[in-house]
């Protein structure tokens, strides 16, 4: 029962976030970008989380915050999530074969397996640093920090299918390998993938944050959640809590929901 | 000598391939920063520069020349362990991270450590003790992995207990404003506070450390918690299992075999967390004012420091290519199937 | 006699019920009721009925039901039946591997030794049931796939009793020669990865017998085997069980390979032992099942049909729906 209502209040709480993200500018009472009152007031009627030290009301730019992380997580996911899916399907369909390939396939799965191993935050920043911090470059970033965790979940799905004998009896009748890919494996591999869609939404959510906390992330003025939170802890360490609490609580409760929705698609699949 | 290289192979061969992988990724490095957008010259030192001048800095980005030379000139300072002087301060590369590394490192390596720690004691509550209070606990917290950012953790805690309580120290800091510094000997500043060994500098950089390591544990052990006790529980319905009970093995020895078959994924994790702690380290710092990585990397990006970040890249390979090492040869040790040429599992 | 539930929720709000566990753990033999003696049977099942329970929460149908199983010290019993006759889980719920989890367990009675034992274990990590071993049908996988033959071994000898090092080793080699691995150092070294099937199914017997049971339970013991092999390694699993005066349960498919091993024979069809036979008398077994499970077993006089039968051509009237 329990567990049946937090998958509830995830879908729940995902679909908000999306609403929110989806209407922003409606929802915001204040330019996020503007001073809309006297610095560091508390939360009250007028301004319902409070403002910042710079006067700009907290909710506004929370609210806006969200849209612009919400969108980038949504695209690094999908994009890694398809781009890993390609690779890691040519990855375990060649690994074992001869020849040129065959090195390639073995050589990608060792890169991917290592790139687990590398500091994602400081791939993030190496890449801004050379190529600029704009939106872009952040989400093409996390695209290429992301797709390998999908191609290496992807491979090890495919290295358990691979040796089906309805793969062989396609072969046999002259499917060609594309198509049997596509059409054989691809449907058998792609649900853990999907699945494993929260956890890349979790990790790309954190990556801006946490690029946006360091001050190299989407350039100020444009709200975001790390940079917000990045100015308010100068503020929470003088025991103003609201400017940093606001925007870190929603960043976390949209994690979660979003995991807690994704648990109710693995509950329901697995049911029938 | 046969035997012992024989039975010790699966390691040595691991450990010959490390410059090899180091290589590749120089080489990744070296092509990396000669496809940023427009003149890399021109992206350091802005528009206004003489031709004297743009020559100079073309040379000491090493960006003159044929590509076969350039090539040729970085590889020869890489071996030197040189990764060039920084345009923008001057100073050698090599040596800023000889003294800022250590201190990201063993910071991110204490929270591992800890985060370690706290699961495997969590992990083996749940084991003996599935429906106690901890368990529950432990395991609604496992499901929180992935949602909370070390720094949120982080600041929650500087406004609890240092802005509210006072119970801990200023974020000012690894050490109190009259705590003696103790001498650089290894660079890792709790070592070395350890190896200068006065107890009161250990305690205030001890408590210093309370905040961050916390935020760290806190933020990364939920994923391996997860992670640990689905695999246990994997490994606890195998026949395996059951036959060691049933064949009435003392309860450490069962522990033991439940244990070596399911850490492998936590060790790999492990080395995933490792990097994502480097991260949480690099963030943490300014918020702490420890010194570090942190302070040096953002200004490094923020000024477009290309040398400083192709030696980064490098730094970063090299760092991630010894925690895969390292994670891939206790895997090696733990289940000797690994092993390359062990014949696999039969 | 009253028949005693003992779910999750019984079993631990019941004091009764939960100082007889404990006491199965630990406690000395003379606090158990009726203290053991060799005269006792080594295991004592009255009325014993298991369901499983449903991913959804609800039990399922009676895996094993109502069924009594008495073995006697030194006795050697099979029970025999197609797969999902609930024979399989007859043997856990002896060796105390059935879960309050997972299941819900009915009976009057369960005694190993003399004394009475829990069905079901709450605890997610079971503990070992005194003097009841169990292995299990696929040495590749029962065997510990990380840890050398040696340790496995060496973690078993001197469990129920001191033993100091030395001795071990040498009892280790003991009871590797035992089951016919003279290659004692180069098998202790290995991992069961590294040894073929015949002798990981030795090395399972060795590592059984080398816990002291009373009562050796085998599940399918051979059903990896090619048929040679299985015939030896019975042949050698109920000698060996013999030798140690120990009581053997074997749960099989093969009713003709293990009658030539065994004393007693329980047939189990849709989970229930629908008749127990001397092996010695099969040919005056009754029941149409059991019937029809010797008729589908080649002879010499089968050799002139154009076909075996099978379970299928015989109309087996399950005894519940007569």
């Amino acid at each position: 029962m329990r567990a049946g209502g937090w998958r509830w209040a995830g879908l729940a709480g995902a679909g908000l976030v999306l609403l929110v993200a989806a209407f922003a500018p409606l929802l915001a009472p204040y330019d996020a970008r503007k001073i809309a009152g006297p610095p560091l007031m508390k939360p009250s009627g007028e301004h319902w989380f409070g403002t910042d030290s710079n006067g700009l009301d907290v909710f506004s730019q929370t609210v806006m915050a969200t849209r612009l992380d919400v969108l980038i997580a949504v695209t690094t996911v999908l994009a890694a999530t398809a781009l890993g899916m390609a690779a890691g399907l040519a990855i375990g369909m060649n690994e074992s074969g001869r020849g040129g390939i065959g090195v390639l396939a073995r050589a990608g799965a060792r890169a991917a397996d290592f790139v687990q191993a590398v500091p994602a935050v400081l791939v993030g920043l190496v890449a801004v640093g050379l190529y600029g911090s704009t939106p872009v470059t952040i989400t093409v970033a996390i695209v290429i920090i992301l797709m390998p965790m999908q191609a290496r979940l992807v491979r090890t799905e495919v290295l358990q299918v691979r040796g089906e004998a309805y793969l062989d009896a396609a072969r046999m009748a002259g499917t060609s390998e594309l198509r049997l890919t596509v059409r054989h494996v691809l449907p058998n591999v792609a649900r853990p993938a999907v699945l494993y869609m929260s956890v890349l939404f979790g990790v790309s959510i954190m990556l801006t944050a946490a690029l946006g906390f360091l001050g190299v992330g989407v350039a100020a003025p444009t709200p975001e959640w790390g940079a917000m939170i990045s100015r308010g802890a100068t503020d929470a360490s003088l025991g103003h809590w609201w400017p940093a609490l606001f925007p870190l609580t929603v960043l976390i409760l949209t994690v979660l929901a979003v995991t807690a929705a994704f648990s109710t698609f693995q509950q329901g699949r697995q049911r029938r | 000598m046969r035997p012992w290289l024989h039975h010790n192979g699966w390691w040595l061969r691991r450990l010959l391939l490390l410059p090899v992988h180091l290589l590749v990724f120089a080489l990744v490095a070296f092509a990396l920063v000669r496809t940023i957008p427009g003149d890399p010259v021109l992206v350091v030192t802005g528009n206004q520069i003489s031709d004297d001048q743009y020559a100079d800095v073309q040379r000491r980005l090493g960006l003159d020349g044929s590509l076969a030379h350039q090539a040729g000139e970085y590889f020869g300072r890489l071996l030197r362990l040189d990764l060039g002087d920084s345009l923008i301060t001057g100073r050698s590369v090599t040596e800023e991270f000889g003294s800022r590394l250590p201190q990201t490192l063993e910071l991110a390596a204490l929270g591992l450590s800890v985060s370690l720690v706290v699961v495997l004691a969590l992990s083996a509550v749940v084991l003996l003790r599935p429906r106690g209070v901890i368990s529950r606990l432990a395991m609604a917290y496992a499901r929180s992995a992935g949602a909370i950012p070390e720094f949120a953790v982080a600041v929650a805690g500087i406004f609890v207990f240092y802005a509210s309580l006072h119970w801990l120290p200023s974020p000012l800091g690894r050490l109190g404003p009259d705590d003696p510094v103790p001498t650089p000997v290894t660079r890792f500043p709790l070592l070395d506070a350890v190896l200068t060994g006065n107890p009161q500098v250990v305690g205030s950089m001890l408590l210093h450390l309370v905040l961050p390591v916390f935020a760290m544990v806190v933020a990364n052990s939920a994923v391996l918690l997860r992670l640990l006790c689905s695999q246990l529980e994997v490994e606890l319905a195998r026949p395996a299992t059951r036959f060691r009970i049933s064949t009435g093995a003392p309860r450490w020895v069962v522990l033991a075999s439940i244990y070596r078959r399911a850490l492998p994924a936590t060790v790999t994790m492990s080395g995933t967390l490792f990097g994502y702690m480097v991260g949480g380290a690099v963030v943490l710092e300014g918020l702490f004012g420890f010194g570090g990585m942190g302070q040096y990397l953002t200004d490094a990006v923020t000024s477009a420091d290309l040398t400083a970040l192709q030696g980064l890249l490098v730094v970063i390979a090299a760092v991630s290519l010894v925690v895969f090492l390292l994670v891939d040869l206790i895997n090696m040790a733990l289940d000797p199937r690994r092993r390359p040429g062990s014949g696999g599992a039969a | 006699m009253s028949t005693e539930t003992t779910t999750s929720r019984v079993a631990s709000s019941h004091p009764a019920r939960r100082s007889a566990r404990r006491r199965s753990a630990a406690a000395p033999k003379a606090a158990a009721p009726g203290s053991a003696t060799s005269a006792d049977p080594v295991l004592v099942a009255d009325r014993l009925s298991v369901r499983y329970r449903l991913p959804g929460g609800h039990l399922g149908p009676a895996v094993v039901s109502d069924v009594s199983l008495t073995i006697t010290a030194g006795e050697r019993v099979a029970v025999v039946g197609e797969s999902g006759s609930g024979k399989s889980t007859l043997a856990l719920a002896v060796a105390g591997f059935l879960g309050t989890q997972q299941s819900e367990v009915t009976l009057d009675r369960l005694a190993v030794m003399g004394r009475d034992v829990p069905a079901v274990v709450g605890d997610r990590l079971p503990r070992a049931r005194d003097g009841v071993t169990m292995m299990f049908q696929d040495a590749m996988t029962s065997l510990d796939p990380v840890w050398t033959v040696g340790s496995q071994l060496r973690a078993v000898v001197g469990a129920r009793e001191e033993v100091d090092r030395r001795d071990r080793q040498e009892r280790c080699r003991h009871w590797l020669r035992r089951v016919g691995l003279a290659d004692t150092e180069r098998v202790m070294a290995a991992r069961p990865g590294e040894l073929s099937g015949g002798m990981r199914q030795r090395v399972m017997m060795a590592i059984a017998l080398a816990s002291g049971p009373r009562l050796l339970i085998a599940d399918e013991p051979t059903s990896a085997l090619d048929a040679g092999l299985a015939r030896e390694v019975m042949e050698l699993l109920l000698e060996l069980t013999e030798q140690s005066r120990a009581s053997a349960l074997v749960v099989t498919h093969d009713i003709t390979l293990v009658s030539e091993y065994v004393d007693r024979i329980a047939v189990m069809y849709r989970g229930e032992i629908v008749e127990v036979l001397s092996a010695r008398r099969l040919a005056a077994a009754q029941h149409p099942y059991t019937r029809a499970l010797l008729a589908c077993v080649p002879t010499l006089a089968s050799a002139g049909l154009d076909r075996l039968p099978t379970l299928a051509d015989f109309d087996v009237i399950s005894p519940d729906a007569a």
